[in-house]
């Protein structure tokens, strides 16, 4: 009854520890490692485009040791991504062993320096350790120059208005968001309002839900973009100074019905993209309940 | 001594698998511990196989394991050992009738433990002559329905022990049961020291976590938030757990207008990282069997404020010292709880550490070492009564003085109830 299932042997799995520090180094704590001379290996995964940087695909960090002074516990050993290292944009899996091919198990992930984080002068980097949905340790980067983040956000039947912080640029006086069609061409532009570091701006529900563009049933989302001058190039407002890698199901706004001809209407709500990205969606309004 | 954990599945996740496994390991470092996982579904512990323990199981459920026993024809009949009253009857069968019976008759442990109402019931009636039973009760015997207090009212007098996670629920079966002979002793369940350094009291959240249910009344919590922030809107909350709910506190807080304060961060393991990003918890149930949780968050240095609902914040959390307790239900006392440590700096920070400090008592250490003497103490009477006594002794007098002679009465009266039943 107790008899193991017949698989072929697999090496055993090493679990890392990880400690982030507010300036965008990691330290990781990997135990059941690897021996002596074996590297951590973090490489891109291919399916994240890189649309904010560009750079290596891998990076190698040296595992050394003994990172642990408990001494009865299993031996570990550590790895640092330092903060100077600069990680391209995108989702890094996380490796070990001499060949880099051995995935790493997400043990202890010590982020606290991470939430309501306010980063220095210079490029905003971005580097959130989490666990993929098969249990796996990977790293969410983000490198952005200028940055726009998102801040507190209030939504009412006629729209939302969002504020946030702008890092690495400066807000002119005719600074405009513009929300873009995803997948299309259009565009709206509203204004923003601020001075410095700070932004705020309204965005009306009704011109976005008004845009024709395919057959009523069909979901829309819109990207925000802030123009700290009109002939500028925009900058992707999004939020990604904390610890959490994936916004969708955490910063849930409330949607609102908004009337668009030839529809039943459609619901808007603003929220984030699986990148952290700020949008607003418009989703088809559920049909009306019809009463007997 | 060898002792052996009855769990119902050792593969799953809740607050009776840590507690046991936690427990395990602590015993392990002195003793040759076992668990017995009636259950496995999958092929590793979800929460990690405890370290120098043995774990077995006794029903494969493994989809494609060549020792599925998902399909044996003994599993798709009602069970008639486990007891209809508890929760898990369902799931029971004349297989884990047969299978738990075999183990327990094959068993060479000094102390055989149970760890739900059904498995202790198990020991009863089919535990090996000369073991010591001791049944552990991880919820409270008001949160038992009628139909299992009495199967258990008359089952555990065989038991040598029960061991409960509060002292108020000791004292229940104290009182409401009549277990004559039977130790009743509270131990509470233990956490281990976190592996990550303590909150440093400086982050601006509030942190919960637990099952999103009716039970934990999150909805008492969100609304004593929005007076929280009317008067600090710099100060967030997190609620960690999944749960029927989620829908109702997400439109409670939409409709608040708390939703860039208040956040549903959905199911979180291991929470020990999540604690120290806060520097305050809450704890809002209207009943917890015991406050796994509370205890967590105070030995990450974080002070909380917990209803003072039955059974276990009220022996975890002294008020006003390492923690604060406020009225089931009050909204108005939760609030002004909170934002009492949310005022002084100060306070929340020795709270804090007061909270750390006195959560020690928690250890896996100690508390195995209360298990541990009261295991030895039971073993010690049980082997000095060789001489035995007469059931009229037992009933007349009862008391520890004739401890002894009323385990080997049990002994005695659980053959007679064995010999009458063949599973």
């Amino acid at each position: 009854m107790t008899r193991p299932i017949g698989r072929r042997a697999s090496p055993p799995v090493c679990t890392a520890d990880c400690i982030a520090d507010s300036a965008g180094g990691i330290t990781f704590d990997v135990t059941d490692a690897a021996r002596p001379g074996a590297t951590l290996v973090l490489r891109r995964r291919a399916d994240a485009v890189g649309t904010h940087g560009g750079g290596d695909d891998e990076v190698r960090l040296p595992l050394t040791g003994p990172a642990t002074a408990s001494g009865a516990g299993p031996a570990r050993l550590r790895a640092v991504l330092p903060s100077t290292v600069e990680l391209a944009e995108g989702h890094w899996d996380i490796f070990t062993g001499t060949s880099g091919d051995r995935p790493v198990r997400p043990g202890i992930r010590d982020v606290r320096a991470l939430i309501d984080r306010v980063p220095g002068t210079g490029p905003v980097a971005a580097r959130v350790p989490y666990p993929t949905a098969d249990g796996r340790l990977a790293l969410r980067t983000w490198l952005r120059a200028p940055h726009a983040e998102a801040g507190t956000v209030r939504c009412a039947p006629a729209g939302m208005s969002v504020e946030g912080v702008l890092y690495g640029a400066e807000l002119g006086e005719h600074a405009r968001a513009e929300a873009r069609l995803h997948g299309g061409d259009r565009t709206h532009r509203v204004a923003v309002t601020g001075r410095g570091g700070v932004f705020a701006f309204t965005l009306p529900y009704g011109p976005l839900a008004e845009e024709p563009g395919g057959p009523g049933g069909e979901s829309r989302r819109w990207d925000l973009w802030l123009l700290p001058a009109p002939d500028t190039a925009g900058i992707r407002i999004s939020r990604i100074l904390d610890d959490i890698w994936d916004k969708r199901a955490i910063h849930v706004y409330p949607a609102h019905a908004v009337p668009a001809h030839g529809t039943d209407g459609r619901l808007a709500a603003p929220g984030y993209t699986h990148d952290n990205d700020f949008c607003v969606r418009l989703d088809p309004a559920p049909a009306p309940v019809p009463t007997p | 001594m060898h002792l052996s954990f009855l769990l119902h599945n050792a593969y799953g996740i809740g607050g009776t698998i840590r507690g046991t496994f936690n427990l395990a390991e602590a015993l392990a470092v002195h003793h040759d511990v076992e668990i017995v996982s009636v259950f496995r579904h999958r092929e590793e512990p979800v929460l990690g196989a405890p370290a120098g323990v043995r774990l077995s199981h006794l029903v494969d459920l493994r989809r494609g394991s060549p020792d599925y026993d998902g399909d044996d024809p003994e599993h798709q009949r009602p069970a008639r050992v486990f007891p209809r009253g508890d929760g898990c009857y369902r799931q029971y069968s004349r297989l884990t009738d047969a299978r738990i019976g075999a183990r327990l008759a094959a068993l060479e442990a000094d102390v055989v433990i149970g760890t739900r109402p059904g498995l202790n019931v198990h020991l009863v009636r089919q535990g090996g002559h000369g073991q010591i039973r001791v049944g552990q009760e991880h919820l409270a015997l008001d949160n038992h329905g009628r139909r299992l207090r009495c199967e258990i009212g008359h089952r555990y007098r065989l038991l040598h022990a029960v061991t409960t996670v509060t002292e108020a629920d000791a004292r229940a079966y104290r009182t409401r049961l009549w277990l004559p002979g039977v130790r009743i002793v509270a131990v509470p369940n233990c956490v281990p020291a976190p592996a990550v350094a303590p909150a440093d009291s400086t982050g601006k959240w509030v942190v919960a976590a637990g099952r999103l249910t009716r039970v934990k009344r999150y909805d008492l919590l969100v609304r004593a938030f929005s007076q929280v922030v009317a008067v600090r809107p710099d100060w967030r909350l997190r609620i960690h757990g999944g749960g029927d709910e989620k829908a109702a506190l997400r439109r409670l807080i939409e409709e608040s207008g708390l939703y860039n304060h208040v956040f549903l961060m959905g199911p979180t393991d291991p929470l020990e990282a999540e604690w120290v990003k806060g520097s305050l918890a809450a704890v809002t149930s209207s009943h917890e069997a015991f406050g796994m949780t509370i205890v967590e968050a105070m030995r990450c240095g974080v002070p909380v404020v917990a209803t003072d609902c039955p059974h276990g914040p009220g022996e975890i959390i002294e008020h006003g010292v390492d923690g604060r307790l406020v009225p089931v239900g009050d909204v108005d006392a939760i609030a002004g709880a909170l934002l009492g440590l949310i005022q002084d700096d100060g306070l929340r920070r020795r709270m804090g550490e007061a909270a750390r400090v006195a959560s020690a008592r928690f250890d896996p250490a100690r508390i195995a070492e209360r298990h541990a003497a009261l295991y030895a103490e039971l073993a010690r009477s049980s082997r000095g009564s060789s001489g035995g006594a007469k059931p009229r002794d037992v009933l007349c007098r009862g008391g520890s003085a004739l401890l002894g002679g009323a385990f080997t009465v049990r002994d005695k009266a659980a053959d007679v109830i064995r010999k009458g039943r063949t599973v």
